[in-house]
């Protein structure tokens, strides 16, 4: 009888507030799925995104498994759009 | 000029009755039909039709191409036993502690066999199968006792049965694991598809 795990296939995942630190994990991430937005807004956009939020209108979330910011993604949301730029 | 090897793009969708042609010729070049009947039984459209669960692997680059993989899964063993007899003898025979709706069975699984694809359809398969059933926490294919671990299990899967042979020396029929003295003792027997106790 075999088995496979959940944790093994599917890790839980931790999800919190993004911080400065975590800029070098998601990087490589952002390299890899995100090229365009590099190219368009700078070097250093990903962690002006994170620094730019407030908590407020806008909010910058990580996942991580066991402590570490892994490539799940990072999920920028904005209370409002501006719909006219 | 050699042929570059290009990694398909793994993508997934649930089984119809109309796969079943394709799935066969994957079992084809898989290993054939005669493999994977003695591990899971003859595949038909039942798998595709009745399971609870029943996805295809394919290549999103190019959909025509033959499948990538293919998983079906129930919620209960495959025998007469129901879950709710089958689950706490299970538990004392393996050491485990599982609960109801917290294994999911693998009925079927097949995987293309090119080294490129094959655990990659494997682990997505089962990703799959674990978002689309978020309470279950264990999959587990339960194979014939003269049946070594799948290829296409290798990496995902742990075989229970036999930490349990090492553990407490069960002799099998025709004494294929285990072997420690006393095994004839122990009070779990494997027939051809399920534990029996």
């Amino acid at each position: 009888m075999l088995v496979c795990e959940r944790e093994a296939i599917l890790p839980t995942l931790a999800v919190r507030k993004a911080c400065v630190e975590d800029h070098d994990d998601l990087a490589p991430l952002m390299a890899a799925q995100a090229a365009r937005l590099e190219r368009s807004y700078g070097a250093f956009y990903l962690a002006e995104l994170i620094e730019g939020a407030d908590g407020l209108d806008t909010h910058v979330l990580v996942a991580e498994v066991a402590g570490k910011v892994v490539s799940t993604g990072i999920e920028p949301m904005l209370r409002h759009i501006d719909v006219k730029e | 000029m050699a042929q570059k090897l290009v990694e398909p793009h793994v993508a997934l969708r649930r089984a119809t009755v109309d796969d079943q042609k394709a799935v066969t010729a994957l079992i084809s070049r898989a290993g054939g039909s005669s493999k994977y009947r003695k591990r899971y039984g003859a595949f038909s459209a039942a798998f595709l039709e009745f399971s609870l669960l029943a996805i295809i692997a394919y290549d999103a680059n190019d959909e025509k191409a033959p499948l990538l993989g293919f998983a079906s899964f129930s919620d209960g063993p495959r025998d007469q036993t129901t879950l709710e007899e089958w689950l706490p003898k299970a538990n004392v025979a393996l050491g485990q502690a599982w609960r109801p709706g917290q294994a999911l069975f693998v009925t079927f699984l097949v995987a293309d066999p090119s080294p490129l694809t094959e655990q990659l359809a494997v682990k997505k398969l089962l990703s799959t199968a674990f978002s689309t059933q978020p309470l279950a926490q264990y999959a587990i294919v339960s194979l014939p006792v003269k049946e070594s671990q799948p290829a296409e299990c290798d990496r995902h899967f742990r075989s229970l049965t036999s930490e349990l042979y090492e553990e407490v020396g069960v002799d099998l029929p025709g004494g294929a694991v285990g072997g420690a003295k006393g095994g004839e003792q122990v009070c779990v027997m494997i027939t051809t598809y399920e534990l029996v106790f």
